[in-house]
């Protein structure tokens, strides 16, 4: 029979924590995805116009800069190799993916704090299944890349098979930062603000809806923010060019891992103290 | 099964736990706690400033097949003490040792969503309780059928009444099949019926379950309990298997019962009475009423009604004298004698109604009249001891 012991000194070592984290992640699959289902179920079923709000942020914050681009009122360096509208899309809809797996886990704890102090459930779960309502938004994303791909007519090369790739590592690099500040974001909302106004500017500082710029101190700027050569990448695969850092994205994808895991342990010995903290 | 009767399930061995006063602190320390815990640092157990005991030095086992029973007013700790034996709050001292599936009833109905059907809320709130998707997909006719809602399972919970949901919450959390139930006061919404097939279930239960119960309602825990934990400020003041004292011990923190003149009429004026303060069970009780009273044909109905501490009408006792006054001014004086008190040992509130005649034009109705205690009976939940004669006989078969 299960045995648990509660008890004020804990002694677990990280290795420990990971076996635990496995094991509650396979466990917990059902209810990860018992709650996604809920929550998009949920969000459409009280929505006329449905799907069409997922493209909506990533239109209108297009449509701004091609209007700006094209108005004149700001001259954007793009890549001359595509049309703006395909880079603007694209480097959006990667820039909404990233903000998204970056709030997962702040998001899905968040709207699980009237059960949290309530019923004991693995909260990896709430990850998991923030993992999955992200996929889902993510799968309709791509269809919009891949209908503006098709409106103009370009035919992904075999690059293309590297973009899933990059696309996951965006997403673990992102994920895994926005979970190493989730305990504490949990404690005190300065953090997500923080994050939101923060992550804002970022946006000028990575290939988003402008391409590296050639000189200055933008440039020394968009090279030392890694999200540059990730972002850079993933268009380009898409896109029939080559993609360079390829070495680079694997490191990255690496470390994110690692940090992934780190966080994982990290949150879930933070949990306790958290639910004490915020649970209603 | 059989030897599995007396293993023990539940251990809890000097658990305390600690809240901080306010919010500010409370984030502080939360923040303080995560970062060293992060470190791998020690987090010091004692209280830091404005932190308090919430629940302070609690023991007690419990084997398959017994219930406890965690009583106490609001705010003694009950439910802290609860989420730190679900493993939802850590101890800061002590340490708890749980063996087997526990099932959880501090919420009905968590994770339902007030938009979906009741049958998507189904899976909804069995997953979040550990359900794998075959135990619902199974379990799913019986759920609707024990909710007693099948007509409207369909239908967005939104529309329930809060006696709907807590039906649905309850059916589901019913087919958990676990070795530890906790249950925290989430039965009270229901109607009669249902708290009553609740009671049945729960009775099915316990032969296997070890039951932890959380309630302010009396009567249900003396039903189920036989371990009693009486909670004041986060710590033991009666612990045992004596449910009836740890009861009586309840209700003396609630002592506040003042008489209230509920109903007035200027008919009846001067109201007197001289009752006996302590009765001796088996004995007579005598009480003594004076009054004044004007524009009255006939003398007035008297109803004593003798309520207990949870104000359960238990016994009345009632004058059917009455004389013509012709509305003249006199001054009344009954004298009633109660031949044998068979209440049990307790503290007893009396209240007074008077009518023209039994419960036609009534004059006056005071509460908590008087009260008196009943001793040298019997100290038991019911209201009564009553005396009887016996015949034992032994019948042997050849």
């Amino acid at each position: 029979m299960k045995t648990t012991v509660y008890t004020s000194d804990k002694k677990t070592h990280f290795f420990q924590e990971l076996k635990a984290i496995y094991k509650d992640t396979r466990t917990s699959n059902f209810l990860a995805y018992q709650m996604a289902k809920r929550d998009l179920q949920s969000q459409y079923r009280q929505s006329l116009l449905g799907f069409f709000w997922a493209f909506a942020p990533i239109i209108t914050n297009s449509l701004v800069w091609i209007f700006l681009s094209s108005s004149g009122t700001v001259n954007v360096n793009a890549d001359s190799s595509i049309p703006y509208i395909v880079f603007v899309v694209i480097g959006t809809t990667l820039w909404s993916i990233f903000t998204e797996a970056l709030m997962i886990p702040l998001t899905s704890v968040n709207g699980a704090r009237s059960i949290l102090s309530k019923i004991n459930f693995p909260k990896e779960a709430l990850l998991i299944s923030g993992f999955y309502k992200m996929l889902f938004n993510l799968v309709l994303k791509l269809i919009l890349i891949a209908g503006i791909l098709a409106v103009y007519g370009i035919m992904p090369g075999s690059e293309v098979l590297l973009f899933p790739f990059i696309l996951a590592v965006i997403t673990i690099f992102s994920f895994s930062i926005g979970l190493l500040f989730t305990p504490i974001g949990l404690i005190y909302t300065d953090i997500s603000k923080i994050i939101t106004t923060a992550i804002s500017f970022v946006m000028y500082i990575t290939p988003v809806v402008y391409a590296v710029p050639a000189h200055g101190i933008f440039k020394k700027l968009f090279a030392v923010n890694p999200l540059t050569y990730l972002f850079n990448d993933a268009r380009n695969s898409l896109i029939s060019l080559p993609v360079t850092h390829f070495a680079f994205i694997g490191m990255v994808a690496a470390a994110s891992f690692l940090v992934m895991l780190l966080g994982l342990v990290i949150f879930r010995k933070s949990m306790p103290i958290i639910i004490e903290k915020i649970g209603g | 099964m059989k030897n599995q009767k007396n293993e023990i399930l539940v251990s809890v061995q000097n658990v305390s736990k600690k809240f901080s006063m306010d919010m500010k602190s409370s984030l502080k320390y939360g923040a303080l706690d995560i970062i060293k815990s992060t470190l791998g640092l020690t987090i010091k157990k004692d209280i830091r400033p404005k932190e308090f005991w919430a629940v302070k030095d609690i023991s007690f086992e419990l084997r398959r097949g017994e219930c406890i029973g965690l009583i106490g007013h609001n705010g003694a700790g009950k439910s802290t003490l609860l989420k730190v034996l679900n493993g939802l709050y850590t101890p800061d001292k002590g340490q708890i040792v749980m063996k087997g599936k526990v099932g959880a009833l501090i919420e009905l109905g968590a994770g339902f969503n007030p938009i979906l059907t009741g049958r998507e809320n189904i899976y909804n709130n069995a997953s979040i309780l550990g359900f794998t998707r075959k135990e619902v997909e199974d379990k799913m006719d019986s759920i609707i059928e024990f909710s007693e809602i099948e007509q409207f399972i369909d239908m967005p919970i939104q529309n329930y009444s809060s006696g709907m949901k807590v039906r649905l919450g309850f059916a589901i959390a019913a087919h958990l099949e676990p070795d530890i139930l906790i249950i925290d006061e989430v039965l009270a919404v229901g109607d009669l019926g249902f708290v009553l097939k609740c009671f049945k279930k729960i009775d099915e239960l316990l032969p296997n379950t070890a039951l932890i119960f959380v309630s302010h309602s009396m009567p249900m825990v003396s039903r189920i309990c036989n371990q009693i934990i009486l909670m004041d400020h986060g710590m033991v003041q009666y612990q045992g298997a004596n449910i009836s004292e740890g009861i009586a011990q309840y209700y003396d923190h609630f002592d506040d019962m003042t008489t209230a003149t509920v109903l007035e009429d200027s008919s009846i004026a001067d109201i007197e009475v001289n009752a006996d303060k302590f009765c001796v069970w088996g004995q007579e009780m005598k009480v003594n009423l004076k009054l004044k009273i004007k524009n009255l044909q006939k003398t007035p109905s008297i109803y004593f009604i003798i309520k207990d501490k949870e104000q359960r009408g238990v016994a009345s006792f009632i004058c059917h004298e009455s004389i013509d006054v012709n509305n003249n001014e006199h001054i009344l004086e009954f004298n009633a004698v109660i031949p044998k008190i068979e209440l049990t040992n307790g503290t007893y509130n009396v209240d007074l109604a008077i009518y023209e005649t039994l419960f036609k034009g009534p004059l006056c109705r005071i509460s908590n009249l008087f009260t008196f205690s009943v001793r040298e009976g019997l100290q038991t939940w019911e209201a009564f001891y009553l005396e009887s004669k016996w015949d034992l006989k032994l019948t042997d078969n050849n």
